[in-house]
């Protein structure tokens, strides 16, 4: 059995909108929760307007590098300015707090999990999801990386970053994995995957500012200076209905390297 | 990425620290005798005119190690309290399970660690300069880019394998071992590093309190004047190997972990479901995972945070599950441990082991009279119960409605 790629999404923070359907779920959301949101109902919506899914065959993972760090920084602020901390604003600068919101706005009753790392974190949660799939613990997985960033991190990158022009902007990348059954159309399956990490020594952790990963995509390079632009790239080539077939994907930085090998059947 | 013909996911080395003890052992006799080693905090890790129990671990024990002794002292340079809470369990999870920094180095170490606290950059001193317009010294937020927990853990160790740092709130250390033990499943570790860890942090006191969920006493889980949990902080830990493995390399087993299920409640952002559902699921889950009966289990190690609603959705999705309750004995660590948070799965694992092993369950530190509104009777303080087995359960529920079970064997012994 391969694990499909049935459905794809990626957009910036500021592309977005709101589906009124949403608005009462998302009243009191923050942008980290709303980009999870929106992508997963954007990703699995048809899937629930034919309601005939099994909870508990339906589960998530959410990588993020830097999680709800602006939402953190506001509840700081409340602390450290002497207020009350607003019970809403904490619960939703848990990092999981985006990953439970979608949980309960689509039913999700399996496997709900965020994992945090500033290396590959799209590429650590399709490891997750691609494993649950595989040996059956779930049926269908969201695969999100949600990136809010925060202005004081934008600042901090500023002063280390060759490039200093470049604004990362927040965004959602989040595929749908699905046991390849159902061979109706053709799309993208993973065939493999692998990451290897590479400790970083001393000022290297700066890396994680002076954001370089060199990608290759069927030897095609490309630079990537964000932290959501090589999970970007790779949807992005997977919407191409020119693509080929295969996608061989190797990502290289400074912490380690990702091989990613995607076949179109 | 084939998983393997359902190998055994062995444990060969256990660690923690907490408020309950320097070390596992030491927690396992404080938690028989009742203590509750809490220090009374008020501002500023709570508002003013606030102050209540938080379960802090012994000073001195941070960072005595014993095989990590022998890393270059340059490799903990900067580095923070959870990661070396993290590292002080690892420590004692190494030196239970015999295994040498050398003999680390030739296998592929999967790290896998729930935090909460852990993964956030909080550092007021940073933040309040670059807010004010004063140029930040820069170490705080090197020190945060560098302190990613299971990365940390690896670059320490010097190894390689797969990494994960889960955040899923009260259940990331369960998580963490059930993570652990699909990678050892599917072949991608040779050994696993697993549980969980998490410092106090003045963010998660003022977070709950406005929750409404402290306790301005020591907390009291399952008990009928329960008003509210303890923070805490600490560290749990499980050296993982497949049993095959283990038992090739003359490693003396302590235990198995036969099942691991998540499951989601979809109902709360913080509030558990009333009926527990998401856990029943884990828990039924978890128990398919490990081939395992509900009759085949000796005890539950509840999640029992002290909060009204978490230990009567607990107990009544324990009840609905169909436990042979009260022959089966329910139980929570809490109350010798307080929350802590993402380190509460892995500590609670570690005991829940330690109490398979020894075949005797120490009551519920803090819970003095079960609530009567509980379909059943929990162990309460200074009651005890002999195992009928060596198979038991360790559960926890966190925000977001995540429920994480894991079905525990011990070797005996």
């Amino acid at each position: 059995m391969s694990v499909r790629i049935s459905k794809l999404y990626c957009s910036d923070l500021s592309d977005i909108v709101s589906p009124p359907e949403l608005a009462r779920q998302l009243r009191r959301a923050d942008d980290f929760i709303r980009l999870g949101v929106l992508a997963g109902y954007e990703t699995i919506k048809e899937v629930l307007e034919k309601d005939s899914k099994s909870a508990d065959s339906y589960g998530l993972t959410l990588g993020t590098s830097f999680g709800t760090m602006e939402t953190n920084f506001e509840v700081l602020d409340q602390i450290i300015s002497e207020e009350p901390v607003s019970p809403i604003l904490f619960s939703h600068s848990v990092f999981n707090a985006a990953a439970g919101y979608m949980a309960t706005v689509f039913d999700i009753k399996g496997s709900v999990l965020t994992i945090t790392d500033f290396s590959f974190p799209f590429f650590r949660a399709l490891e997750h999801g691609y494993l649950a799939v595989l040996d059956g613990r779930l049926d269908h997985c969201l695969v999100l990386q949600v990136e809010i960033y925060s202005v004081l991190l934008q600042d901090a990158k500023d002063k280390v970053s060759s490039d200093r022009e470049e604004v990362w902007q927040p965004g959602v990348v989040c595929w749908l994995l699905e046991k390849d059954l159902v061979k109706d159309v053709p799309v993208y399956c993973i065939e493999s995957l692998s990451i290897e990490s590479r400790p970083l020594v001393g000022d290297e952790v700066e890396t994680y500012l002076n954001f370089r990963e060199k990608m290759e995509i069927n030897d095609v390079s490309f630079v990537c200076t964000d932290p959501l632009a090589t999970s970007t790239l790779i949807t992005r080539q997977m919407e191409d209905t020119r693509a080929p077939a295969s996608l061989d994907c190797r990502i290289a930085a400074t912490y380690g390297v990702v091989k990613l090998n995607l076949q179109r059947h | 990425m084939s998983k393997l013909s359902s190998p055994r996911v062995a444990v060969i080395g256990y660690g923690t620290i907490s408020a309950a003890g320097d070390n596992s052992e030491q927690a396992m006799v404080n938690i028989a005798r009742g203590l509750a080693q809490s220090t009374l905090l008020e501002a500023p890790f709570f508002p003013s005119s606030f102050a209540a129990p938080c379960f802090l671990i012994n000073e001195r024990s941070l960072g005595q190690f014993h095989g990590l002794a022998e890393i270059k002292p340059d490799c903990f340079s900067g580095i923070g309290r959870t990661l070396l809470l993290a590292l002080t369990a690892i420590d004692e999870a190494l030196l239970r399970a015999g295994m040498t920094l050398n003999e680390l180095q030739y296998r592929r170490v999967g790290v896998a660690l729930g935090t909460t606290v852990g993964c956030t950059f909080n550092n007021e001193t940073y933040y309040t300069d670059w807010k004010e317009g004063v140029e930040p010294d820069s170490t705080p937020l090197l020190t945060y880019l560098s302190s990613n927990l299971a990365e940390r853990v690896q670059n320490t160790l010097g190894v390689q394998g797969p990494r994960a740092v889960i955040t899923n709130a009260c259940a990331s250390g369960t998580d963490g071992i059930g993570i652990a033990k699909n990678w050892l499943e599917h072949g991608l570790c040779d050994i696993a590093i697993a549980g969980g860890a998490d410092e106090l942090s003045r963010i998660a006191c003022h977070g709950f309190k406005s929750l409404m969920l402290v306790s301005e006493e020591s907390c009291r889980p399952f008990d009928k004047e329960r008003c509210g949990l303890n923070l805490g902080e600490g560290a749990g830990i499980m050296i993982l190997e497949r049993e095959t493995d283990a038992l090739a390399n003359g490693k003396e087993i302590a235990g198995w972990i036969r099942g691991y299920s998540i499951a989601g409640d979809a109902y709360h952002p913080t509030a558990p479901h009333p009926q527990g559902r998401g856990l029943q699921m884990a828990v039924g889950k978890a128990l398919a995972d490990g081939g395992v009966s509900i009759d085949g289990i000796s005890m539950i190690n509840g999640h029992g945070t002290g909060t009204p609603a978490n230990d009567k959705a607990e107990t009544g999705a324990i009840f609905e599950l169909g436990f042979d309750v009260p022959a089966l004995p329910v139980v929570s660590t809490k109350g010798a441990t307080g929350h802590t948070l993402g380190a509460a799965g892995g500590l609670e694992a570690v005991f829940t082991l330690l109490a398979l092993n020894k075949g005797k369950l120490s009551g519920t530190v803090g819970c003095h009279n079960s609530d009567p509104d509980f379909p059943f009777a929990v162990l309460a303080q200074d009651d005890h119960a002999y195992l009928k087995g060596r198979i038991g359960l360790s559960q926890s529920l966190a925000f977001g409605g995540s429920n994480s079970a894991l079905v525990i064997e011990g070797a005996g012994g």
